[in-house]
């Protein structure tokens, strides 16, 4: 299989603290991992290095196989065209419609003028999250769990092959976030994405989990499936699975 | 996001206003100055300028006609001034026009006035030179001041002499402001007027006296009697009268 | 380095908003100009500005004539008002005015908005899709700024005038064109363009602060006023410092 992300001994410092001590994380394609952690332990931090928002003090960093940390401007942002990034609040652009939301990528990154196509493959994206209804609304008028699939939308819109999730659930109620959890894992078959799911929500990694992670203390502190860790002996492990 | 077209129109009459507010500032400033409009040149010759400016005002009668575009220094005695004048007053000057520096009231700018020359004369051409008359330097009109102060002091050294004269009682005007003689006579005169009126008022009571004796007179009683008995018949008519007026009523 | 701490912080700022100014002039020519969001910006600052700003211009004119009438008056000199008032206002008061009202106004709103963006990870965002943030936010802005700003004070000034010319009316009877002959006489090109041109730059600074307060504010929601409010001083005080440097220049180059 080939590797589409792969992070070796990653460490990042802010100031004093130490917040990635020493990652070492292999994503193949259509693959799909968890991340599971507590608040503060430099989940974010991770994946934001991985689109080279954020520099890594150490360790090597490929994505698609080319060294974020060495990359030119331009590469930077073809690689970026190829990673989705679902922020934690949905990041959606307040002063513009769905619509613009949608095609502001599209017109800006993948330089698609045709109004046709973009009409096109924003129709489909909604469709796919489920929010055919909404395109001219502006993103104030949704409620908490539509912002969450527009902003889905809107990631899945330039088709990456890989999506990052930065909490997806948070700040969702049980049903909305099993809703979207669901959603993620249609979406992962039905593009054939990889994806990493950062999350301290159980109920999204056991939905949507392949292969879960413990991050604790800036290292990855086990592995395996959802059911191999429920069973697991590691006294910080079994504080997610209560 | 997008602006839709009445935001872009109202963004363009915005943007279009205030470009032509710009324009037309440009154009006003640059008329005041001459820019816009066709000029010609006159030169004259200063050998003092006092304080003159390229960018102040010429005038013709009293109008602005153009500015002085220009001064430099030809030699240690004379300052040359270009003048740039509108081409419509051109026929109005003559090669024997003078151009006299002054100011515009008594603290403003300095200017420069253009006489228009005497008629036999021909009109001036663009380049000429027309003569300058120089303005009233500082320096002379102190020594005239000057001058003033000198006779001004010979003036009033004389007036004080004068004063000290009419002071002493000198000369008749002096006699007439310092000498109580004339008051006095002036009383003794209105003294005597007062024993004068006295004597009359008593002659006049004298003569009252003598009409009352006459009265009592015999010779003239039958006179005064007649005189009484007339007045009450009178009266007594004039009541009658007014009765029967009375009962007509 | 080991320099005070303060002083390292001032320096460290410095650096930063150098960056930010020499990555906004880079991305104006690197081509796909955001005519649009330009468009939208001059319609934000330009249009959604000129009612207080021609009000401002015109009380101002108003008050200024007022003021100046009664001194003026006792001289025998109310015949300068108009070109007393007309001078000072395209010098000087009217280029201040309007932006130190413009930093009020159009300085907070983009240090918030920008710093709402960022708060939301809107920056961020727009960053990761690979569209170029500061192209689509900050390039526009700031020369929507530059452009707007002059012509807002071309309105206030316009508005000035018009504010004189009641002004004067409220005393004596003078008719519109000689209030305007008198005026515009003694106005000349150096009393002008100066002018103009530091308007210019009063644009160019209150679009930089504000963008530089907001695209560079904390991730905090408190952040968000923050940058709305340092943006607005900061831009005053360039304000205040680039005017009188203006006025240094002019007074050297120009009336020399």
């Amino acid at each position: 299989m080939e590797n589409v992300i792969e992070i070796k001994g990653v460490k990042k410092n802010f100031g004093e603290k130490t917040v990635l001590k020493n990652i070492n994380l292999t994503v193949t394609k259509g693959e799909n991992i968890v991340v599971l952690g507590k608040s503060g332990q430099g989940k974010s931090v991770m994946i934001k290095c991985i689109v080279g928002m954020i520099l890594p003090d150490e360790g090597s960093l490929k994505v698609f196989g080319d060294e974020v940390c060495s990359m030119s401007e331009d590469t930077l942002k073809a690689m970026r065209t190829r990673i989705g990034f679902l922020f934690q609040g949905g990041a959606l652009y307040d002063s513009m419609t769905v619509r613009e939301n949608l095609a502001f990528a599209l017109q800006r990154v993948l330089k698609i003028t045709d109004e046709n196509d973009i009409e096109n493959r924003s129709k489909e994206v909604l469709e796919a999250v489920g929010l055919s209804e909404v395109i001219d609304k502006m993103p104030s008028d949704l409620s908490g769990g539509m912002r969450k699939r527009m902003a889905l939308a809107r990631t899945l819109i330039v088709k990456p092959e890989v999506i990052l999730y930065d909490e997806p659930t948070t700040g969702l109620d049980t049903i909305t976030s099993k809703e979207i959890s669901q959603l993620m894992l249609e979406i992962h078959e039905k593009y054939k994405t990889s994806s990493i799911i950062i999350t301290h929500d159980m109920q999204c990694a056991r939905i949507t989990g392949g292969r879960v992670m413990v991050l604790n203390e800036g290292e990855f502190i086990a592995e395996g499936t959802y059911t191999e860790l429920e069973n697991c002996n590691d006294e910080f492990v079994k504080l997610f699975f209560k | 996001m997008k602006t839709n077209l009445s935001q872009k129109i109202k963004t363009g009459i915005f943007v279009a206003l205030g470009i032509g507010i710009l324009l037309i500032t440009v154009f006003i400033l640059g008329k005041q100055k001459n820019l816009f409009n066709s000029t010609f040149t006159l030169h004259a010759n200063f050998k003092n300028v006092s304080g003159l400016l390229a960018g102040n005002v010429v005038r013709f009668g009293g109008i602005n006609v153009g500015t002085v575009d220009d001064i430099t220094i030809l030699n240690d005695t004379t300052i040359q001034v270009n003048l740039k004048l509108q081409t419509s007053v051109k026929k109005f000057i003559k090669k024997d026009a003078i151009a006299s520096i002054g100011s515009d009231g008594l603290m403003g700018d300095k200017i420069i006035q253009v006489s228009p020359g005497t008629v036999p004369n021909p009109v001036v051409n663009d380049g000429d030179m027309i003569t300058g008359k120089d303005p009233l330097n500082m320096d002379q009109v102190v020594t005239k001041l000057n001058a003033i102060a000198t006779s001004a002091e010979v003036l009033t050294t004389n007036l004080a002499a004068i004063v000290q004269k009419v002071n002493n009682g000198q000369g008749s005007l002096g006699r007439l402001l310092n000498n109580d003689q004339l008051a006095r006579n002036l009383e003794g005169t209105i003294n005597s007027t007062k024993e004068t009126v006295q004597s009359i008022k008593k002659g006049a009571e004298g003569f009252s006296e003598n009409m009352q004796a006459a009265k009592s007179n015999f010779l003239l009683k039958g006179y005064f009697k007649k005189k009484e008995k007339q007045r009450i018949a009178d009266s007594t008519k004039k009541a009658n009268d007014k009765a029967q007026g009375v009962k007509k009523n | 380095m080991n320099l005070s701490p303060s002083l390292n912080n001032f320096l460290e700022k410095t650096g930063e908003q150098a960056n930010f100014f020499t990555s906004f002039v880079r991305n104006i020519f690197k081509g796909g100009f955001e005519w649009n969001e330009f468009l939208r910006q001059c319609y934000v600052i330009g249009y959604k500005s000129l009612g207080i700003v021609a009000v401002t211009g015109f009380v101002l004119g108003f008050v200024f004539t007022l003021q100046s009438l009664p001194t003026l008056k006792e001289f025998g000199a109310q015949g300068y008002v108009p070109s007393m008032v007309c001078i000072s206002v395209i010098r000087e008061i009217g280029p201040v005015i309007t932006g130190l009202i413009c930093a009020g106004k159009i300085a907070s709103s983009i240090g918030a908005e920008l710093g709402s963006m960022n708060v939301t990870e809107q920056i961020d965002s727009m960053e990761i899709s690979g569209a170029n943030p500061v192209q689509y936010l900050v390039v526009t802005r700031i020369l929507a700024c530059t452009c707007m700003i002059p012509l807002l004070t071309l309105f206030a000034d316009a508005m000035s005038l018009a504010g004189g010319y009641i002004g004067v009316n409220t005393s004596t009877n003078m008719s519109m064109q000689l209030y305007f002959i008198k005026s515009v006489q003694t106005l000349y090109f150096s009393d002008f363009f100066p002018a103009v041109i530091k308007t210019i730059f009063f644009g160019l600074a209150i679009g930089f602060v504000g963008c530089y307060k907001g695209y560079t504010s904390n991730k905090g929601t408190e952040s968000v006023g923050l940058a709305a409010n340092s943006a607005v001083v900061a831009a005053s005080v360039w304000i205040i410092i680039l005017d009188a440097i203006a006025v240094q220049l002019t007074s050297v180059f120009v009336y020399n």
